[in-house]
C-alpha cells in the first residue's frame, strides 16, 4: 500500500490508530474543531483524534434535543456524542470556536444532566474572540489550564521538554503539509481537493509521528501523482469533515486548488514559534493563526482570504456554507466585495445540509460556473 | 418588500409603561440635541457596562432599542430587504441584522423618531461570533471608528448560578481588566476623566434599580397577576437603558409602587383570570398586542417573561465598581441563563414560582442567542407537567409570523390547561430543580 493509501485508509476508517491505542492500554482524547491545542494532549502522551461525522448516518437522538436552526455540522456531532459514537474516547475536548459548537456543547451537558445519557468526560477550553495583549494574557491562562486538566486525565505531568518536544512534532508535520498545500497550487495542479483533504485530514486519526513519516515518503513519490484538470476553482466556507462535496465539485469538470476551510489549507498554516515559555508560545500560535470566522476582527480574515486567493489563481471561486454557518453567512458580502480586485466569477451557496442532500442541484451550478469560465 | 402583516399594539395599564415610552422619545431627542452640539455620541450594547459612559458624560445609544422601535412602527421589512439587496443571506440573524439594514438605507427621512445620530464610536463586545461583523459592516457604512471588547464563556455553571451570581475569577478579572483599558480608551479618544466616585454613584444607582426590579418581581408572582407582560415589557426602558441613574431609580419606583398598589387592592390584570402563561423568550416587537390576545376568551395571562434579572445586588460592592459591573455584565449574565442548562433549570423553576399553567415558546430561527435550548426547556417541562407550545415566529421579521395560524395554536394550546395541576408540578418541578446537578467541570 502506497502512503497516500495508507493516508486514504486512516482518513475513511477513523478508528484504526484509536483502537491501537486503547488496545495498548494508552488513552484517547477526541477533540472538536482546529481551535484546540494538539500539542497539549499529545504532550500528555495520549492520543488526539477529531471528532467527525458520518454523511451516511442520520441524526436521531440529537434531534429529540438540538433544534433544526442548528449548524448541521454541529448537530451531527451532537448526535452521534449522544448516540454513544465516541464513548472509546477517555475524553471529549471542545474549545469556545463559533456559537454553534460552544451551544452545542452546553447543550451536551445540559442532557447528561437531565436523561443521565452518558459519554466521556468534558473538557472546555475557552478562546477569547479578540487578539489584543489582554485577550492574549487570557488566552494563556486558559492554555495553562488545559495543560493542568491534560496532566490529571493522563496522570502524568507534562514538562516543558514534552511540550517543546510536541511543538517540534507538530511544526514538522505542519510544515511537510505545507508543501503538499504548495502542489494543489501549482500550474498544472498535482494535487486535488479531495486528495488535499484526505491528505491533512489523515494526520488527524493517527499519530502525528507516523503522519509525518507518511508525508515524507508522499513527497518523495509526489512526481508519480498525475497533473490534475480541470477549471481552478477555489473554495471559501464551512468545516468539511469529508470528501463528499469537494469530490462532487471536482467531478464536474473543476479541480479545487485552494481553500480556506479549517479541515483543508487553513489547518496547517502558522507554526508555533519557539518562546521560552512553551505554553506561550502554543497560546500565540492557536489565537493569532489564519482567522477562524468565529475571530474578529472581520477585516482579518478578508485580508486572509485575499491572499488565498491570490496564491492559489482560481478562475473562480465557490461559497459553500453549510445549514446555519452563521458566520460565514455573515462573511460572505464582505469577502464577495473582495473578489472584485480579481475579477473572477463566484458561486454563492448558503443553507446546506450536512450531508449533500441535492446534489443534481448543486452540479448544475457548478457546471454553470465552469461553462462560464471556459466559456 | 409589500408589507402583508400590521402587528396589533399592547393593552397597557398603567402609567408608568406609557411614561417610560414617553422619556424613551425624550431621551433621543436629547441624544439627537447633543449631536447637534457636537458633543460625543456613543453606540453600545445593553450588555456593556453604561455607567462607564454615563459618568463621563458621554452620550450612549442602544441600537438593539431601534431594531425594536423599527419593528413596532413596521419598517423592518423595508430594512431587512437593504440586506438582501446587499447579497446577506435571509437566513442571517434578522434582529441584529436589521440594524445593519437600517445604516444601509438609503432613505432615512422617514426614519422612526427621526433615527439615531451617527456616532462617533462604536464600543461592544463579542456576546456571539456576530456583532463584532455587523459592527464592522456598519462602521464601514457611515465611516466611524470602533472598539471591540471580548467575552468570555463559563467553564462550569453553578446550580441556581441565577441566585448565586457565581463565576470563575479568572473571568471576572479579564473583564475588569477590559473596563480598565475601556476608560483608558475612552479618557484618551474624548479627552475627559473618569470620577470614580461618580462610578461608585452609578453603580449604586444600579444596584437600586436591580432591587426595585427584583421586588417587581416578587410582586408578579400575585395570584390574580397584577400586571401582564404587556406592562412589563414597556418597563423594561429604565433597565435596559437608563442604568446608572436617578432617573432610571424614579421611573422603577414608580413602577415598583404602582404594581404594588394593584396587588395590595386586589386588582388583577386579566378580571377573569383562569390560566397563567409564561412567555420565555424575547417579543415578537411588531406585535406586542399577542399579550392581550388570549384575555378575553380564555381569561389567560401572561403572568412572566424573560426580562428577569439575577439578584445581582446582593452580591456586589459599590465601593469596588469596577468589579461590580465586571459581576453585572461579564459574568454569567447573558452566557449562562439565556443558554443550556442554566436556562432550562430557570425556566423550570420560574414556571414552578410563578404558578404557570402554560409555557409558550417562540422559536425566532434565525437568532440563536435568545432562541436556543427550546426543546431542552420543552422536555424539562415535560417532565414536571407543565405543557408546553413552541411556535415558530420572529422578533422583528413578519415573514415568519403567521398571526391567525400563532393565535389559532396558542388558542388550541390553552384549551388543553388546567390550573388544578399546579401544585403537582410545582412539587415535580422542585425534584427536577434538585436532581440537575448543573455543574460543568
Amino acid at each position: 500500500m502506497s502512503s497516500f493509501e495508507t493516508m486514504q485508509r486512516y482518513y475513511r476508517e477513523h478508528d484504526i490508530a484509536l483502537k491501537k491505542w486503547k488496545d495498548e492500554g494508552s488513552k484517547v482524547v477526541m477533540y472538536l474543531c482546529a481551535n484546540v491545542p494538539e500539542e497539549i494532549i499529545h504532550a500528555a502522551g495520549m492520543l488526539p483524534v477529531r471528532l467527525v461525522g458520518d454523511p451516511l448516518i442520520p441524526t436521531t437522538v440529537g434531534d429529540l434535543y438540538m433544534e433544526d436552526s442548528y449548524c448541521s455540522f454541529m448537530r451531527v456531532i451532537f448526535d452521534q456524542i449522544l448516540r454513544g459514537n465516541f464513548n472509546q474516547a477517555d475524553a471529549i475536548v471542545i474549545p469556545h470556536s463559533c456559537d454553534a459548537i460552544i451551544r452545542g456543547a452546553k447543550y451536551l451537558w445540559t442532557v447528561k444532566d437531565m436523561e443521565g445519557i452518558e459519554f466521556p468526560d468534558m473538557y472546555w477550553v475557552d478562546m477569547p474572540h479578540n487578539k489584543d495583549l489582554l485577550a492574549y494574557e487570557f488566552y494563556v491562562g486558559r492554555v495553562r489550564a488545559f495543560r493542568k486538566e491534560m496532566e490529571e486525565l493522563s496522570g502524568k505531568t507534562i514538562s516543558d521538554d514534552d511540550l517543546f518536544q510536541a511543538i517540534e512534532v507538530y511544526n514538522k508535520n505542519r510544515t511537510l503539509l505545507q508543501r503538499i498545500v504548495a502542489l494543489r497550487k501549482t500550474d498544472p495542479p498535482r494535487i486535488s481537493g479531495t486528495e488535499t483533504l484526505q491528505i491533512i485530514g489523515s494526520g488527524m486519526f493517527m499519530p502525528k509521528e507516523e503522519h509525518n513519516r507518511l508525508l515524507e515518503e508522499l513527497l518523495r513519490e509526489i512526481d508519480s501523482l498525475p497533473p490534475k484538470k480541470g477549471t481552478r476553482l477555489f473554495l471559501s466556507g464551512s468545516c468539511l469533515d469529508n470528501t463528499e462535496v469537494m469530490e462532487f465539485i471536482e467531478s464536474c469538470g473543476a479541480v479545487v486548488v485552494g481553500d480556506d476551510i479549517c479541515t483543508g489549507d487553513r489547518y496547517p498554516e502558522n507554526l508555533v514559534e519557539l518562546l521560552p515559555d512553551p505554553v506561550e508560545a502554543i497560546a500565540s500560535r492557536y489565537l493569532y493563526k489564519a482567522p477562524c470566522p468565529r475571530m474578529v476582527p472581520l477585516a482579518n480574515r478578508i485580508k486572509d482570504f485575499s491572499q488565498k486567493v491570490r496564491d492559489s489563481h482560481p478562475q473562480g471561486v465557490i461559497f459553500y456554507l453549510l445549514r446555519w454557518c452563521d458566520s460565514n453567512m455573515w462573511d460572505y458580502v464582505a469577502l464577495r466585495d473582495e473578489l472584485k480586485e480579481f475579477d473572477i466569477p463566484h458561486y454563492y451557496l448558503d443553507m446546506q445540509e450536512y450531508r449533500l442532500t441535492n446534489p443534481e442541484s448543486l452540479k448544475t451550478r457548478v457546471e454553470a460556473l465552469v461553462e462560464s469560465i471556459e466559456g | 418588500m409589500a408589507q402583508q402583516f400590521v402587528g396589533e399594539r399592547s393593552i397597557k395599564l398603567l402609567n408608568c409603561s406609557r411614561e417610560s415610552t414617553a422619556a424613551m422619545k425624550q431621551y433621543f431627542k436629547n441624544l439627537q440635541a447633543a449631536k447637534a452640539a457636537g458633543e460625543p455620541v456613543v453606540w453600545t450594547a445593553t450588555w456593556e457596562p453604561q455607567e462607564i459612559f454615563r459618568v463621563m458624560d458621554i452620550n450612549i445609544y442602544f441600537m438593539v432599542h431601534y431594531a425594536a422601535l423599527s419593528a413596532a412602527k413596521q419598517l423592518s421589512m423595508r430594512y431587512l430587504g437593504n440586506l438582501q439587496e446587499e447579497g446577506f443571506s435571509k437566513d442571517i440573524c434578522r434582529y441584529c441584522g436589521q440594524r445593519l439594514g437600517f445604516v444601509l438605507d438609503k432613505n432615512k427621512e422617514d426614519a422612526p423618531w427621526g433615527g439615531p445620530p451617527t456616532p462617533d464610536l462604536e464600543v461592544k463586545s463579542c456576546v456571539d461570533d456576530l456583532q463584532d461583523k455587523i459592527l464592522e459592516y456598519k462602521a464601514k457604512a457611515l465611516g466611524f471608528p470602533l472598539y471591540l471588547m471580548d467575552r468570555t464563556w463559563p467553564t462550569r455553571v453553578s446550580k441556581g448560578m441565577w441566585h448565586t451570581w457565581d463565576t470563575e475569577d479568572y473571568r471576572l478579572e479579564y473583564a475588569m481588566k477590559q473596563y480598565r483599558q475601556l476608560i483608558a480608551f475612552l479618557e484618551n479618544f474624548f479627552h475627559r476623566r473618569l470620577d470614580m466616585e461618580k462610578l461608585k454613584e452609578a453603580v449604586r444607582n444600579t444596584v437600586e434599580m436591580f432591587r426595585l426590579w427584583w421586588e417587581v418581581d416578587q410582586l408578579r408572582k400575585t395570584i390574580p397577576a397584577p400586571i401582564t407582560t404587556a406592562d412589563h415589557y414597556s418597563n423594561i426602558i429604565p433597565i435596559q437603558f437608563f442604568r446608572g441613574t436617578k432617573q432610571g431609580i424614579e421611573m422603577l419606583t414608580k413602577y415598583r409602587d404602582e404594581v404594588k398598589e394593584r396587588v395590595d387592592k386586589g386588582l388583577a390584570a386579566v378580571p377573569n383570570e383562569r390560566i397563567r402563561l409564561f412567555w420565555p423568550e424575547i417579543a415578537p416587537w411588531f406585535t406586542p398586542g399577542i399579550f392581550n390576545a388570549f384575555e378575553d376568551k380564555y381569561g389567560a395571562a401572561f403572568v412572566f417573561d424573560q426580562y428577569h434579572y439575577p439578584e445581582w445586588f446582593h452580591q456586589v460592592d459599590p465601593e469596588k465598581p469596577i468589579e461590580s459591573l465586571a459581576k453585572l455584565y461579564a459574568a454569567p449574565y447573558a452566557e449562562d441563563y439565556a443558554n443550556a442548562p442554566g436556562k432550562v433549570e430557570w425556566t423550570v423553576e420560574h414556571a414552578r414560582d410563578y404558578s404557570i399553567d402554560g409555557v409558550v415558546i417562540m422559536w425566532a430561527e434565525s437568532c440563536k442567542a435568545f432562541c436556543n435550548s427550546l426543546l431542552l426547556m420543552q422536555r424539562a417541562l415535560s417532565k414536571v407537567g407543565i405543557p408546553s407550545i413552541i411556535i415558530k415566529g420572529d422578533i422583528v421579521d413578519i415573514r415568519d409570523w403567521h398571526d391567525q395560524k400563532i393565535k389559532s395554536e396558542i388558542g388550541d394550546f390553552i384549551e388543553t390547561l388546567d390550573p388544578s395541576r399546579r401544585p403537582e408540578s410545582k412539587r415535580r418541578a422542585t425534584e427536577f430543580l434538585e436532581q440537575m446537578g448543573s455543574t460543568l467541570r
